[in-house]
């Protein structure tokens, strides 16, 4: 082995000698053996290599050094030589001057003039001169030559275009499907399970879809639970709106008002953005009607934008209960106040809405006003009063009765036109009455049924007898016209005198409350970090503090 | 009657211009660091500015083409539905959704029919999810905090006489 080495490497410094000295003369000798035979390797190609480096420097020098690379290799390799070439047909470069001899002379004249540029080759291509189908074809025969084993650099033609998808696709692809099986089978496993049987509660609630195995079972099991779940989110906040009526309220009738277009309205210009425009008579509408009725604000705006409005509105909170966009019902694309949710009993519930599509689930407990636009001259609300007080003072049982013997007229005014009626009527019986000697009260009180034990007509001091109001010809809602506006100029008093100082207590406790509620958030925000007993220490210094 | 909000035809300026500036400052500041961390020492506030200079207006104009065509979408969609008054959180979320489906479809539909349908699909989808997880929230911040259960006594000034 290590004999062979050397003798090849012996030949090898021989051939060096001969073709290469000037770069032998810089590699060591010691070279490995290995290394060296790389370099007879490079030896043998050296004389085909040799010429082309000298022919592009200067071809004057190149016949002389091919022949003497000729004459030294034996086993040199066909390199073009001068006896041959004059036989042969294909050109061959070093012998550039005989060729010339032997081709006709190019006609010059032809060719573009390259110094005004580079000549457009549209004008060839346009005319079908490169037609696609003979390009391509080559492309094949090119693809089917390199065959589909090439490496990197593989020729396009051999598959269709889709084919050619880069590794990186190529994974999204892959994703994409994991992806879309993934869905598929989760949708599959997710109706499966929504499908299962109803547990006991759910089975009372479902009575129409049994239990048991069966497809169409399954699927319709699977669409209820799902329906439940969609009408969790279109079902108002609660089940109750209200808390429990308070007996000691000692107000029978809940009244439900509006709040965009029936207290307030509000427009948007360009100039000043956003208004909110306070109807004429809100305030005396709400004070006055807050002495009768259980005044609850039920609106369809949100809490975010209708909370602000209607603590500015209304300071004193005559509104006793405010519900907003969370307590409505979303049915069939339109919100509806459904007033079953209101947890009051409905015969005495009276709403005010502009808006007949928001009361659909009970017409019947409705009074619909027009909206008001903001006409500052407007008397709609404040021409309510009169009807909505008579209906307290005559303590109907079931308010819907009176509402729907005013359906489709102007409530006012043929509130007004039956007071007229019952007014002239009344007058009458009185004159009647008075030329009889008044038989009727004699006997009444003799009776021991004096109408003053009668629970409304109980008069307050600073008001005159009941009996006496009716013999000058007064009505039973005169009566309490008189009280109910007594009452309002008493708390407007009130109001006037100590309004201020109830908004500054309010004021103060809301601020109390709230740092409270900063507090205990804090601590209890903290507590996750300090352990117990030093939380325990915490809290006590802090309530020493507190008592300090 | 969200008064947050100007009405249809205005509330596109708004939002473009909302959506400008959020990119815009947004973009401030992402290539203001990358800027910085990609200049070499010396060079580092300099190439902090020239991105943002160079980058930032870019991103705010992406943001703002967005935002406008969401919006532009959205009111057509309202205008369409006449489900503007009717602003429950699902139909409005309907509504969110049908606009950003065309606004992915509009903004991708230079790169094709593919790229429009995948662009329309998945703005849908990221602005559905998020809207679901708004009414959620919503949901259950109303369940918790809205609850009047604790009854205020009627208060002195409401008894009177």
């Amino acid at each position: 082995m290590m004999l062979s080495r050397a003798a090849a490497r012996q030949a090898a410094g021989l051939q060096r000698a001969a073709t290469l000295a000037p770069p032998s003369a810089l590699r060591p000798r010691s070279l490995p053996a290995v290394w060296t035979r790389g370099i007879a390797k490079d030896n043998n190609n050296s004389k085909s290599q040799q010429p082309r480096f000298s022919r592009s420097q200067n071809p004057s020098a190149q016949k002389p050094s091919q022949a003497s690379a000729a004459g030294s290799a034996a086993a040199s390799k066909p390199v073009p030589e001068p006896p041959k070439e004059p036989a042969a047909e294909r050109p061959a470069e070093p012998s550039a001057p005989q060729e010339e001899a032997q081709e006709p002379v190019p006609d010059l004249s032809k060719l573009p003039d390259l110094t005004q540029g580079i000549p457009s080759t549209l004008e060839y291509e346009t005319t079908g001169a490169t037609n696609r189908s003979a390009l391509a074809a080559i492309e094949e025969g090119e693809a089917v030559k390199y065959g589909s084993g090439g490496g990197g650099r593989r020729p396009r033609g051999e598959l269709p275009a889709s084919a050619y998808v880069s590794s990186s696709e190529r994974r999204r692809q892959k994703w994409a499907m994991w992806a879309l099986a993934g869905a598929g089978a989760s949708a599959v496993v997710g109706v499966a399970y929504l499908g299962r049987d109803w547990d006991e509660e759910e089975l009372k609630k479902n009575p129409e879809i049994p239990n048991g195995w069966g497809i169409g079972l399954w699927w319709k099991r699977a669409m209820a639970r799902m329906g439940s779940t969609v009408t969790y989110y279109q079902e108002p906040a609660f089940e109750k709106l209200l808390p429990d009526p308070d007996p000691s309220f000692e107000r029978p009738y809940t009244l439900c008002i509006s709040l965009e277009d029936m207290l307030v309205h509000s427009e948007w210009t360009r100039e000043h953005g956003w208004r909110v425009a306070k109807r004429p008579g809100v305030d005396y509408f709400l004070h006055y009607l807050s002495q009768y009725y259980e005044i609850v604000l039920f609106t369809t705006v949100p809490f975010a934008t209708g909370e602000p409005l209607v603590r500015k509105l209304d300071p004193y909170h005559f509104i006793m209960w405010p519900l907003f966009r969370e307590a409505t019902k979303y049915k069939d694309g339109e919100i509806v106040k459904d007033l079953s949710y209101l947890n009051r009993d409905l015969s005495k519930v009276i709403i005010i809405d502009t808006d007949p599509e928001h009361v659909r689930a009970q017409p019947e407990n409705a009074i619909i006003l027009p909206k008001w636009k903001g006409d500052p001259k407007d008397k709609e609300l404040v021409s309510l009063v009169p009807f909505l007080e008579f209906i307290h003072t005559m303590q109907y049982s079931d308010v819907r009765k009176v509402i729907k013997s005013f359906e489709g007229t102007h409530i006012p005014t043929e509130f007004a036109r039956r007071e007229a009626l019952a007014r002239a009527e009344h007058n009458r019986r009185i004159q009647a009455k008075s030329s009889r000697g008044g038989g009727m009260s004699w006997l009444t009180s003799h009776l021991g049924l004096k109408p003053s034990n009668m629970s409304l007509m109980v008069a307050p001091e600073g008001e005159e007898n009941p009996t006496e109001a009716f013999a000058k010809g007064k009505m039973l809602q005169d009566i309490a016209r008189e009280r109910g506006i007594r009452n309002y100029l008493m708390l407007e008093e009130e109001i006037r005198k100590n309004g201020e100082k109830w908004l500054k207590e309010e004021q103060e406790a809301m601020e109390k409350a709230q740092k409270e509620a900063m507090k205990s958030m804090k601590s209890s925000f903290f507590g996750w970090f300090t352990p117990a007993d030093a939380q325990k220490d915490g809290s006590q210094s802090s309530s020493e503090t507190k008592r300090s | 009657m969200d008064h947050t909000r100007d009405p249809c035809p205005w509330v596109i300026l708004n939002d473009f211009g909302g959506a400008f500036c959020m990119g815009a400052v947004g973009g401030t500041i992402w290539h203001g660091v990358k800027g910085f961390r990609n200049s070499p020492y010396g060079e580092r506030r300099l190439g902090a500015i020239t991105a943002i200079k160079m980058r930032a207006p870019v991103l705010g104009g992406n943001f703002g083409v967005w935002g406008g065509m969401f919006s532009t979408f959205d009111c057509a969609v309202k205008g369409i539905r006449k489900k503007e008054d009717a602003y429950n959180a699902i139909a409005y979320s309907n509504t969110i959704q049908i606009a950003g489906f065309f606004t992915g479809g509009a903004l991708a539909i230079r790169g094709g029919y593919k790229a429009a349908r995948n662009g329309a699909i998945s703005c849908a989808i990221l602005l559905a999810v998020i809207e679901g997880v708004g009414i959620g929230f919503q949901k259950m911040f109303a369940g918790a905090t809205k609850l009047e259960a604790p009854q205020p006594p009627p208060s002195n000034e409401m008894k009177l006489a």
